[in-house]
């Protein structure tokens, strides 16, 4: 069976009348108290759509300390009128009039393109509050031409650029400037949404970089073929987001991140297009200039046209799970796997919170969704096998390809699973694992409406560091959240979602109540601090794909020597010595 | 039982006599011995044996680099390697035997009662602390260590408070000792090599046999940062090589803290006094053995009056350490043994602060008070004067917060009665009511002067308090030597500084200096003075004042032993025709 996919052609609607604008997807999907004072899932596009999950109001109650009469409701309307009044460019205006394209002065349009998907933005917005700037203006370029045109425009009446795609940054990378005093223009690249050409000889494909994730993988599958590259948002980003911010998908283990698919890519900079003169799959010919391009957020140029590598639709689709006693079995299995080359095209292992959060997502009386514990016979796992509900933990893997290979990895992984005492767990408990993915990101509006901030963030470590890493951030925001006065039990949990020779990314989620404390965003983000503190102490990474942008520009100089600090500031002083792409995103 | 179940109750200084009900029935050890343990356990630790810690240090990524290695240099295969390996951990681990341990507790508390007759007092406030912390943290116990008895006396005082069984890092010569040695082990101490400098593979097992124990949580870790036993009541500079593996394992975020809890053990009497006064003056010292011990403890049927057991406050590394970027450690493998400079540094002044935190928490006995008298009265002192020359320091003492134990009654009983306690080595001449150093201890080597033994015990006791007066008696030689009589004398901080740091320097190896501090030690001096109205200040200078000298003279007296032996070897060592041989240690 083929992965959920939303039935709606994101491209040829206006997003606002589809998306909410104060929280996280379609305005019908929400998770909701029902008047039987269950959680259940509202709409009908997700498989959990229109069902209840009796297990989640008492997980919520009894992990983060929730009280259904303790609600903190967003204003129903926002009052569009206290926006900020916009700064305007008459000239530049003018300009891009002539052009034809279109461009929006109108509120809504430039409220939902002011930010992303942080904490402190939804937060913000729940409100009915605004930050000091937001965009001035929208335009939406309908071409590469149009995209040349609008930059020396910019160039020549000294605007201020950010192109926006899906919208879905969690890095305050749309967070527009307070102090820029110029006109800024957020270019919406999602009217240039079509796949340019595709070349089955070669496997490329040239889209234009303002289509969404869920728009490009179906056009893309008609034709029997796909990209694979699946991140978790990849309902609502762009193929110029991913680019933009070095994004990372689900099945990176079969088609790569997204600087493995790109083959070639145009930028159009203040300085002209950067491009190279082939697609030829490897080229020395001194530093790379797409990894330049790739991460740059915004503050280079805009990215039009990407050519990417693509794929035959596979074959066969395996879903697959494994319990492990703990959560160190499971990391050094995952380290075999991929010590072994033979990584499923996704594997992922969650902790013991994560899986028994897992378990609360149950929804009542379906086949599919049956019990996890039910699937595994309670008994054996429990009794026989030794395992400790309190530790267990569990991975979730999708295997791809055509059935023989399929067949031959899933014995080679299961085979390892076993040494590291992990055991097959069954199919439904994968593929539910993969169903989660899409509406888990639904479930922080849910808390937010019961006083409960909560946010995830990520970061890539070397392998013998992983297990250590885990423990140490967790035990960290245990320690900040009481810090902070938090008064509740804190969620701080973790998993480990991609595999490589050297080393794992991890994702941390991390939700507290915040009854009781006077400033719940600031209190969040020392926790949040707090823990990238932690994870550079233990050796991870500033990001593994979620990116810099504004929030964690802090942690740059930490990140790579003054040397590296200055080319990168080298590189932007070149292309754009205006400051034109002025986001501010990566070094000050 | 016992331990806050049975109103055993808190004394005024805060401490409980954990001994208290075993006077009472001779069954009460054995209901020691057998009494409920559940100490609360590391919150990450995963449950393993003993054998298995070894184990896993085999399987460690350390000893993996370190055979393959040794393997590659020596020609040998590496299963060569790793047998040679199993032996040198097996020498090396603990194993954990309750029966046995218990079988020793009940033993060592009927040694304990019948000795340590005043009660073996601790500290309880910060008990429940470390009992919370050993929950969330590694935890190190850093006793001082002065006695045999120290470890022993550890493990059971955790036993008694529910607080985990440390594994302790001991010495290999106790190792040798036959049936003591295995109680040893099965009571969780593991057994070091005095020197392994040079010896990769000694040292990659030792240090991972160490951090494996830490980071899994097994046991907390006990080691003496003084490295030996101080066998003359003084502090010992403080040994860095253990303190760094145990932060290692912090500074590369192995764990998420260590907490070291630094422990002061007190004797009232010294199990070994007469043992270390002996090696003092040359004879050799005897190997560790069984028997010995055993001759040693059956000889003392004597009261060896009181311990005091402190638990100092934690001391988390992650506070300590905070400011430190432990990324640094990122771009190696973690099993490299390799600290930045500014860790090396910081890890000093920590060893460095652990000492004095164990000096600060050491509880003085009115004995060593009276020692420090007779020191300065090698020609015997009357009984009169004695007690008047206390109740002086008792004032000074009182004023100035030392930790010095004053037990009940007038001064007069309770120093009569310690001269009592200790009168194999004072004793008082009834007739001219004189006292003298008793000359009835047996006579050593005829070169030696007969009461020789005796001055060194009073000698050691006296060191107990040191650290207290050190720091104003070097400033009080540096105003001596600026001042005039009969005149008013002021003086600058910067004209002492020189004076007062040589003498610090020269003093380093017999009082805890820490490096390069000399100014805030002069500070200190200075408050002391400032405290006893010695000295008096306008902001820059200080006045001396005129009724000063019965407190300079007293405290220049105190060290001028140490000042004069420098001087003598200085004077010997120019006057030498012999060729001169520097010790190997130089
Ligand atoms: C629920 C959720 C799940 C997520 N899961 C993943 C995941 O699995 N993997 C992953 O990698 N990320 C994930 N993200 C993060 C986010 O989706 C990615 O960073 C994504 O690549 C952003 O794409 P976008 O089109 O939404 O970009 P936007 O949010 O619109 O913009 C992001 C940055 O890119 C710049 N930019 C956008 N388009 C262009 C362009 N055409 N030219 C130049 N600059 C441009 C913007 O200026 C901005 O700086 C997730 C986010 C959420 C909220």
């Amino acid at each position: 069976e083929k992965m959920e996919m939303v039935n709606h052609d994101l491209k040829l609607l206006q997003r606002e009348e589809l998306l909410k604008w104060g929280g996280w997807g379609y305005n019908d999907s929400m998770f909701k108290l029902n008047e039987k004072g269950s959680i259940c899932f509202t709409g009908s596009r997700y498989k959990l759509s229109g069902l209840v999950m009796p297990e989640l109001r008492p997980w919520m109650e009894s992990t983060i300390g929730i009280h259904v009469k303790q609600r903190s409701e967003a204003v129903a309307e926002i009052d569009l009128s206290k926006m900020p009044k916009p700064i305007l460019n008459e000239g530049f205006m003018k300009d891009v009039h002539q052009t034809g394209m279109e461009v929006s002065s109108d509120s809504m349009d430039r409220l939902v393109r002011s930010h992303g998907h942080t904490l402190e933005e939804l937060f913000l917005l729940r409100k009915g509050e605004f930050n000091a700037r937001v965009p001035d203006l929208i335009v939406f370029p309908r071409n590469h031409d149009d995209v040349v045109k609008l930059v020396s425009a910019a160039v020549r009446h000294n605007v201020c650029l950010i192109p926006i795609g899906g919208g879905t940054t969690v890095t305050l990378a749309l967070a527009c400037p307070e102090n820029e005093s110029r006109c800024i223009a957020t270019v919406d690249m999602t009217q240039m949404n079509q796949i340019l050409w595709v070349d089955e000889k070669n496997l490329l494909a040239r889209i234009e970089a303002g289509i969404i994730g869920q728009d490009l993988e179906r056009d893309l599958a008609a034709m029997g073929l796909c990209t694979g590259h699946e991140p978790d948002s990849m309902e609502f980003s762009s193929l110029g987001g991913w680019v933009a911010t070095r994004a990372s998908g689900m099945k990176k283990n079969v088609y790569g991140n997204i600087e493995d698919l790109l083959v070639h890519v145009k930028m159009v900079t203040p300085r002209g297009v950067l491009e190279k003169n082939c697609m030829v799959p490897r080229m020395s010919a001194g530093p790379d200039l797409h990894q330049f391009i790739l991460g740059s957020e915004g503050t280079l140029g805009i990215i039009t046209e990407v050519t990417l590598r693509v794929r035959p639709l596979p074959e066969c689709q395996r879903y697959g799970s494994i319990v492990f006693p703990d959560f160190k079995h499971g990391v050094d299995c995952l380290r075999e796997i991929a010590l072994k080359r033979c990584a499923p095209a996704s594997i992922r292992l969650m902790d013991n919170e994560q899986f028994r959060f897992g378990q609360a997502l149950k929804p009542q009386a379906d086949g599919i969704f049956s019990s996890f514990i039910d699937g595994m016979k309670k008994f054996y796992v429990t009794k026989i096998k030794g395992y400790d509900p309190s530790h267990m933990c569990v991975a979730t893997l999708l295997f791809e390809g055509d059935a023989v290979s399929v067949a031959q990895q899933e014995k080679v992984v299961y085979e390892i699973a076993a040494k590291h005492g992990g055991m097959s767990a069954g199919e439904e408990n994968g593929q539910r694992g993969y169903m989660l993915t899409f509406v888990i990101a639904y479930l922080r509006d849910c808390g937010l409406d019961y006083e409960v901030v909560s946010e995830s963030f990520e970061t890539s470590v070397p392998w013998d560091r992983v297990a250590d890493l885990c423990r140490n951030v967790k035990d960290r925001i245990q320690h900040e959240c009481k810090n902070q006065g938090v008064r509740y039990p804190t969620l701080s949990t973790c998993r480990v979602t991609q595999t490589y020779d050297a080393g794992a990314c991890v994702y941390f989620y991390l939700g507290f109540k915040y009854r009781g404390i006077a400033d719940p965003v600031n209190a969040y983000l020392a926790v949040e601090n707090a823990a990238r503190d932690e994870i550079l102490s233990n050796g991870g990474s500033i990001s593994h794909h979620h990116g810099v942008g504004k929030l964690r520009k802090q942690y740059m100089s930490r990140t790579v020597t003054p040397a590296g600090i200055g080319t990168v500031k080298s590189v932007k002083e070149y292309l754009d010595p205006r400051n034109i792409f002025g986001s501010g995103n990566i070094v000050d | 039982m016992l331990y806050n179940k049975d109103g055993n109750s808190v004394d005024e200084n805060g401490y409980i006599d954990m001994l208290k009900d075993l006077k009472k029935h001779s069954f009460m050890s054995m209901k020691f011995a057998t009494k409920s343990f559940s100490p609360p356990k590391y919150s990450h630790c995963k449950q393993r044996h003993s054998t298995d810690v070894w184990k896993d240090v085999l399987k460690s990524d350390r000893v993996h680099w370190i055979v393959r290695q040794i393997s590659r240099k020596e020609g040998k295969s590496e299963e060569e390697t790793f047998k040679e390996a199993e032996v040198i951990l097996k020498e090396l681990a603990y194993t954990d035997h309750m029966s046995i341990l218990r079988t020793f507790a009940f033993l060592l508390i009927q040694i304990q009662s019948s000795i340590y007759q005043d009660g073996v007092f601790v500290n309880v406030q910060e008990v429940e602390n470390i009992r919370e912390m050993v929950k969330h943290h590694p935890i190190v116990f850093m006793p001082s260590h002065r006695s045999y008895m120290d470890f022993l006396m550890m493990s059971l005082v955790c036993f008694y408070l529910d607080l985990p069984l440390p594994a302790i890092a001991a010495g290999m010569d106790f190792m040798s000792m036959k049936v003591i040695g295995s109680m040893l082990r099965a009571s969780g101490a593991f057994f070091m090599r005095r020197s392994f400098g040079s010896d990769q593979m000694y040292w990659a097992l030792f240090t991972e046999y160490v951090h494996t124990i830490l980071i899994n949580g097994d046991r907390p870790m006990e080691f003496f940062i003084e490295g030996t036993r101080s066998r003359v009541g003084k502090s010992l500079n403080p040994k860095f090589g253990l303190l760094s593996v145990i932060s290692e394992p912090y500074l590369k975020a192995q764990t998420y803290d260590v907490v070291i809890v630094p422990v002061s053990i007190s004797y009232d009497r010294m199990l070994e006094e007469r043992l270390y006064a002996y090696e003092l003056l040359g004879v050799p010292k005897p190997k560790e053995s069984t028997s010995g011990l055993y001759k040693a403890s059956s000889i003392l049927q004597d009261n060896y009056g009181s311990v005091h057991v402190h638990f100092g406050q934690c001391l988390s590394l992650r506070e300590y350490f905070g400011h430190l970027d432990r990324a640094v450690h990122a771009c190696y493998p973690r099993y490299m043994l390799r600290l930045s400079s500014q860790e090396e540094k910081h890890m000093k002044l920590l060893g460095y602060k652990i000492l004095q935190k164990q000096q600060e928490n050491a509880m003085c006995s009115l004995w060593s008070v009276v020692a420090l008298v007779l020191s300065t009265h090698p020609a015997g002192i009357s009984l009169h004067h004695l007690i008047s020359e206390v109740q002086w320091i008792k004032s000074i003492a009182v004023k100035l917060n030392f930790r010095i134990y004053w037990p009940p009654g007038t001064l007069k009983e309770t120093v009569q009665k310690c001269l009592f306690q200790f009168k194999h080595i004072v004793s008082v001449l009834q007739q001219k009511s004189k006292k003298k150093i008793n000359n009835k201890l047996q006579m050593l080597d005829p070169v030696i002067q007969e009461n020789a033994a005796q001055y060194i015990m009073i000698a050691n006791y006296r060191n107990q308090l040191l650290h207290y007066l050190i720091r104003p008696a070097l400033l009080a030689f540096v105003l001596h030597k600026h001042s005039i009589p009969g005149e008013i004398n002021t003086f600058t901080k910067d004209l002492c500084l020189e004076d007062f740091t040589f003498l610090s320097k020269l003093l380093r190896k017999d009082f805890i200096f820490v490096p390069d501090k000399s100014k805030e030690d002069l500070e200190e001096a200075i408050l002391f003075f400032s405290e006893m109205v010695v000295l008096s200040s306008d902001g820059t200078t200080y006045t001396l004042a005129g009724h000063s000298h019965r407190v300079l003279r007293f405290l220049r007296t105190v060290i001028n032993p140490f000042l004069i032996a420098y001087w003598l070897t200085s004077q010997f060592l120019i006057s030498s025709e012999a060729p001169l041989y520097l010790p190997k240690c130089y």
